[in-house]
């Protein structure tokens, strides 16, 4: 096949979703006279067909990285040749880009048709399609850039997507809010960005992932770079939702729940993850700072569960739990298990898009509601997604054969493990699991079992919605075995059963657990991790089904009240830059700066009142001062210059 | 066609002056005349623009020399290169758009319309002139012809406080410029005793050396070419303005009426980094390195000062000032890194910052006609009855944030990694402008945009026009185009700019790309 | 001490007693005569520097000098009478329309 399309797939895989946005954007508002005109199905459907077909190139760019290790390139055009600075925009699929995009692709393909129907009611949407085609465009570029500069167009695209998004309903000042929340906080989180990019490109003259790895080899020790390195972890730790800067994510739910599904929870948040994978040469430069990762993982982990069990919103529940996951991908960066964090990516992504897409379910079938008190009794009024809710929710607590359930147990046995890994790291880690059992069991219980509430009926969504979820909760029963554990592989007698491994191999790198110098084997963990998930179900059903922590003020402070870092940063960050702006506001403009002009004219004033005086009109004084001058003249002609 | 330039420059003021001569009867039409003469203008603009050849012998194209004043070698001199042609076409497109795209808002009696279109392509003759020029007393000359246009209409048409403005502005440019002329005369006579035939050419001046105390610090400011550095930097830091030369911009740029607010923060305060580019930093090399590291501090606390200010203001207006001051300071540490890509990216944030503050003013315009004020507490929940000046206003803002695909990011960029070289600890302070230009654009975006409507009269807001539409499609455009593909918008630019780069830092060699492992620079 | 020397204080004296004129005293006739008193003086150090160079143009200049200074006073009385017709008074402190 020689097509044009074939031969620049990376390109094509690129522009389909932006020629989507183009025709939403603006040739369907146009053609239907005013964006509040645009129907659906029309909208909708062109914003599927654009994912689908890019899904499509995406698979055949796949298919032919099966065969060997190298990279598709598509020689883009010289961004900018400037005195030191020149950037090309080149793109290339390798075998990490080729699997990000199709989860991007593929994910997005659903999550777009489930929008069809999730949005039916809504006026404008061609506005919505067009923002998410544009965001898959964004996190294409992301995915797809051969080079850092272009890696950040995407992980600022997205991030603007992400804020078009969450303010899709701006009448509610509270969304206009969140939105704005969000994009501050990647910001600042971009901010190290930049400054890593600027940092990266005056050490080694180039952005280019391939020329960087070639620069930099483990021996090349520049404290410069690993500074980079720390830069690089702030950003990641904005858009991936890490501790310290977690606090935009929960707030960012106030957007339509498919955009949670795609952007806060299967793609754009896991961009931290994959600059890693992909920037693991630079990273693993400097240990001291892995070691830093894993530990922030570990804690963002453990707190994304804790402040999950009290929620009462599902949609927040299932952000907090989407802020724990990462925080295990995090910890097994931080091991040196590139690889196995990029399982856990997409396996998360198929679970996560499927608990996301399922709670909109709920709240589409319930007219809006999300409070999940008032929910109870929908199993049997929802019957599909019900089932698939419980498919993807034994997913992500880890139950056996489902997709959680080897990474998760990957992750923890890296924790353990691996040379950097530890004790501390691997009970945090297995107390965060405990915890997502809890959370799980607790959103489960309160929404599809008990009694059924006054005045939320419940109805089964249409096939539009059901049909993605259905083809989610396949992927996250059985995405699992893709990284179906060597060692339990050797035991059936398979070769390379950890297909991602393999596959990855030639691209990312991942620490080697040495035979035997793990405190236990891998069996053991998986035992150990099933076991202690399963007892956090239990206790989810058994303790936390009816605690109320409204109650309790302790409680409420520590769980409900989760805002005890927005209340960190509003009180030690927002309210003094607001004051000295205020102050200088109130003070130095408008009392020196202000009046600069006006002290000039009070000055003339002054000393023009003052040498008026001399001009008396007199004209004897007038001569004797023009005498005086005269005098003054020769004297210095006389006695000055003549010396 | 060799006296291209002179056509440029002098048509617009000759139709102002025609327009002040236009019988009552046919006052109506002053805007009209005003809109295709400077649409003549750009015309002949980009004519001269394509015909540019960036590998020619001569830099400078469509030259014209001829004496005016000999006995002080005194030339009119003007020609277009490559730092100049940026500029020259921000100033001829943003013109006539900046006409059409505040249509609506000059609608008072025609006498008014009719002195303000004639004032206004007076002073287009004024920048074109200072961009053009390539002869010392000619630039200046230029210069001040831009100050009494500027000073009659803030006098006569601005806001409630128009009188103190104006008079703060006019006594501030005015002791700049006054400097100044004390620094070129100084010059030219150094010049001409040197070579004894004056000659006030930038080329025969550039060709000058003059003394500086090669020691850092203070006294090399107390040295010949210090003080005449102090001299045009009085001049260039005022105009452009570099804090703490700032206090006439706010109340200026809020005070004057909307067409004169665009035409002050895109292309006047474009004259003095322009300045700084074409004449304070080529001219005077060993100063401008000396001071480098006051001049960029002061440039990053611009940022961050002009930033924090412009958050907790309560006016669309002068929250857009002080936005504007913070990003003339982006350019301003890009011109002050004195290095090829800093200046590059700082003249190419000239125009982007030309195109955006333009935007945001012509915004503010839509706004103040719409509600008939300003405050933001007055704005609210606009976007579902206005999509397409909602559409509109966020590229603008994202332009402004620097957001990576607009124009806005590419200067950036090159600036912060220039600026890097220099001092990574001034470009840290420098980036937080990033996130604070991010608060203070969004808070803005989402007080007039987003949110509840604050009383009834949202529902009768018409949307924008199809004058407004064109205006911001074309600005769009251009906002995109530069930042998707800013190598041909910067191409032209580039030898001139890498020229004086290498006179500033003689020693600032471009590091080779090294292919072979291992090997880190530094 | 010869003749030229001489000449040479005795203008120099005439041309202060006519500075003082003029600036000590108010009356606007004394000022004019001082006026002519400090011209005659310069007239007179001209003669004496054209006799002691040898050279004919100080004496030329004298008598553009003698022109002049008969235009001026003629001038000047004219202005004088008109002032006295205004003011009622020829005194330099009685004419001050001009300060505010």
């Amino acid at each position: 096949m020689n097509l044009a399309v074939l031969s620049d797939l990376p390109f094509w895989i690129l522009i389909v979703p932006l020629i989507g946005f183009f025709l939403n954007g603006v040739v369907i508002p146009l053609a239907s006279g005013g964006i509040t005109k645009t129907k659906p199905m029309i909208s909708g459907g062109i914003a599927t067909l654009a994912m689908a077909v890019s899904f499509v190139l995406a698979v055949i760019a796949f298919t032919r990285l099966g065969g060997e290790s190298g990279a598709l390139q598509y020689t883009g055009f010289k961004w900018i040749d400037f005195g030191n600075l020149s950037v090309t925009l080149n793109l290339r699929i390798d075998r990490l880009s080729s699997l990000m995009t199709l989860i991007i692709t593929g994910i997005g393909t659903l999550i777009h048709f489930y929008s069809i129907s999730y949005m039916s009611h809504e006026k404008g949407v061609a506005r919505f399609f067009a923002y998410l085609n544009l965001f898959c465009f964004a996190m294409l570029l992301l995915v797809l850039s051969d080079n850092l500069l272009f890696l950040f167009f995407g992980w600022e695209g997205v991030g603007l997507c992400s804020y078009l998004l969450i303010s899709y309903w701006y009448e509610e000042e509270s969304n206009a809010d969140a939105a704005r929340k969000a994009f501050l906080v990647n910001r600042i989180g971009d901010l190290g960005f930049v400054l890593g990019m600027c940092l990266l490109y005056v050490q080694l003259g180039t952005l280019s992932f391939t020329e960087m790895m070639a620069l930099i080899s483990p021996t090349t020790s520049v404290a410069l770079l690993s500074l980079a390195a720390v830069f690089m972890f702030f950003a990641a730790t904005g858009k991936s939702a890490q501790f310290p800067l977690y606090v935009w994510l929960p707030d960012a739910m106030a957007g339509p729940t498919p955009v949670s599904a795609l952007i806060h929870a299967a793609t754009m948040v896991t961009a931290g993850v994959y600059l890693f994978a992909r920037m693991y040469f630079l990273f693993e430069l400097s240990p001291e700072l892995m070691t830093v990762v894993a530990y922030t993982g570990a804690l963002t982990a453990l707190l994304g569960g804790i402040l999950a069990l009290a929620q009462t919103d599902i949609k927040k529940v299932l952000a907090y739990s989407t802020v724990s996951q990462l925080g295990f991908m995090f910890l097994a960066l931080g091991v040196g298990a590139y690889q196995t964090a990029v399982f856990h990516l997409m396996t998360h992504a198929f679970f996560k898009a499927l608990l996301f897409l399922g709670a909109g379910s709920v709240i589409h079938g319930c007219d809006g509601e999300q409070d999940m008190r008032r929910m109870g009794g929908l199993a049997k009024a929802m019957p599909v997604t019900y089932v698939t809710m419980l498919l993807g929710s034994a997913a992500i607590v880890g139950l056996p054969i489902f997709s959680g359930f080897f990474s998760k147990d990957e992750i923890l046995y890296m924790a353990l493990g691996a040379p950097r890994g530890s004790w501390i790291l691997f009970g945090a880690g297995l107390l965060a699991a405990f915890l997502t059992g809890v959370y799980t069991m607790r959103m489960l219980t309160q929404t599809f079992w008990g009694e059924a509430k006054a005045g939320i009926h419940g109805h089964e969504s249409s096939w539009i919605m059901t049909l993605p979820l259905i083809v989610l909760a396949l992927l996250a029963t059985f995405g699992g075995f893709l990284g179906f554990p060597h060692e339990m592989g050797h035991w059936f007698g398979i070769e390379h059963s950890h297909l991602l491994s393999a596959w990855l191999a030639p691209v990312v790198q991942q620490v080697e657990i040495v035979t035997g110098s793990s405190p236990m084997p891998e069996i053991v963990v998986s035992i150990l991790a099933v076991s202690i998930a399963i007892f956090g179900l239990v206790a989810g059903k058994t303790f936390l089904k009816n605690i109320s922590f409204e109650t309790s003020p302790v409680l409420k402070r520590l769980f409900v009240g989760q805002h005890f870092m927005d209340t960190f940063y509003s009180s030690c960050i927002v309210a003094p830059l607001y004051w000295i702006s205020r102050r200088l506001v109130q003070t130095f403009e408008s009392n020196v700066m202000n009046n600069i002009g006006g002290w000039i004219g009070v000055g003339s004033n002054w000393s023009g009142e003052r040498l008026r005086l001399t001009q008396s009109g007199d004209i004897q004084l007038s001569m004797l001062s023009l005498m005086a001058g005269l005098a003054f003249v020769v004297g210095i002609l006389i006695f000055w210059v003549a010396v | 066609m060799s006296q291209i330039l002179s056509w440029i420059v002098l048509l617009p003021a000759l139709t102002g002056l025609l327009i002040l001569l236009l019988p009552k009867s046919l006052e109506a039409k002053s805007r009209q005349i005003a809109v295709i003469a400077t649409l003549i203008v750009a015309a002949l603009a980009l004519w001269a623009a394509q015909a540019f050849d960036v590998n020619a012998a001569d830099p400078l194209h469509f030259h014209i020399r001829t004496e005016w004043i000999p006995m002080l070698g005194i030339h009119y001199d003007l020609a277009l290169d490559g730092m100049n042609l940026p500029l020259v076409l921000l100033t001829v497109l943003l013109t006539p758009l900046a006409f059409i795209g505040t249509w609506n808002q000059t609608s008072g009696d025609s006498t008014m319309q009719k002195r303000m279109s004639a004032l206004v392509l007076i002073m287009e003759t004024g920048a074109l002139g200072t961009f053009l020029a390539q002869d010392l007393f000619l630039f200046y000359i230029f210069w001040e012809v831009i100050l009494l246009p500027a000073y009659l209409l803030i006098g006569m048409y601005g806001g409630a406080e128009r009188m103190k403005t104006t008079l703060q502005f006019f006594l501030y440019t005015f002791a700049g410029s006054i400097l100044m002329l004390v620094g070129i005369a100084w010059l030219v006579h150094m010049q001409s005793q040197t070579t004894g035939h004056p000659d006030a050419s930038f080329q025969a001046l550039m060709n000058l050396k003059i003394p500086f105390a090669s020691s850092q610090g203070p006294a090399g400011l107390f040295s010949t070419q210090g003080l005449l550095f102090a001299a045009f930097a009085a001049a260039f830091f005022i105009k452009a303005p570099l804090v703490p030369f700032h206090a006439w911009l706010p109340s200026t740029y809020r005070q004057a009426p909307t067409l004169v607010s665009i035409y002050l923060a895109a292309i006047l305060s474009k004259m003095g980094t322009y300045g700084i580019l074409k004449i304070l930093i080529p001219m005077f090399p060993e100063a401008a390195h000396s001071f480098q590291p006051v001049l960029m501090s002061l440039a990053a606390f611009g940022i961050v000062y002009g930033a924090l200010l412009a958050i907790v203001q309560t006016n669309f207006k002068t929250a857009v000032a002080y936005s504007s001051l913070s990003h003339v300071s982006y350019i301003l540490l890009g011109l002050f890194s004195l290095k090829a890509e800093g200046m590059g990216g700082a003249l190419l944030q000239m125009v982007n910052h030309g195109i955006a503050i333009a935007g945001l003013f012509m915004i503010s315009g839509f706004l103040e006609k719409r509600r008939g004020s300003l405050e933001l507490k007055d704005f609210g929940g606009w976007a579902p009855q206005t999509p397409v000046l909602a559409t509109g206003f966020m590229v603008i803002v994202l332009s402004t944030v620097a957001l990576p695909g607009s124009g806005g990011f590419v200067g950036e960029f090159a600036i912060l990694i220039a600026s890097f070289r220099v001092n990574g600890y001034i470009t840290a302070v420098a980036a937080t402008g990033m996130v604070l230009g991010a608060v203070y654009m969004l808070n803005l975006y989402q007080k007039t945009m987003f949110g509840r409507y604050v009383d009834d009269y949202v529902k009768k807001v018409a949307d924008l026009d199809f004058r407004e539409i064109f205006v911001l499609v074309v600005l769009g455009i251009f906002i995109v185009g530069i930042g998707i593909t800013p190598q041909p918008f910067v191409a032209p630019s580039r030898t001139a700019i890498e020229d004086s780069a290498k006179r500033v830092s003689p020693n600032d060699a471009l590091p080779e790309r090294q292919a072979v492992p291992g090997q880190v620079s530094r | 001490m010869n003749s030229g020397t001489i000449l040479h204080i005795l203008s120099a004296y005439l041309f202060s007693m006519g500075l003082l004129a003029l600036i000590l005293r108010r009356n606007t006739i004394v000022m004019l005569m001082g006026i002519e008193l400090m011209l005659n003086a310069v007239n007179l150090s001209f003669v004496t520097f054209a006799r002691e160079l040898s050279q004919l143009n100080g004496q030329v200049q004298v008598f553009f000098i003698i022109t002049i200074a008969a235009a001026e006073s003629a001038v000047g009385l004219s202005i004088l009478i008109n002032v006295y017709r205004n003011f009622g008074s020829i005194k330099t402190d009685r004419t001050t329309v001009l300060r505010s």
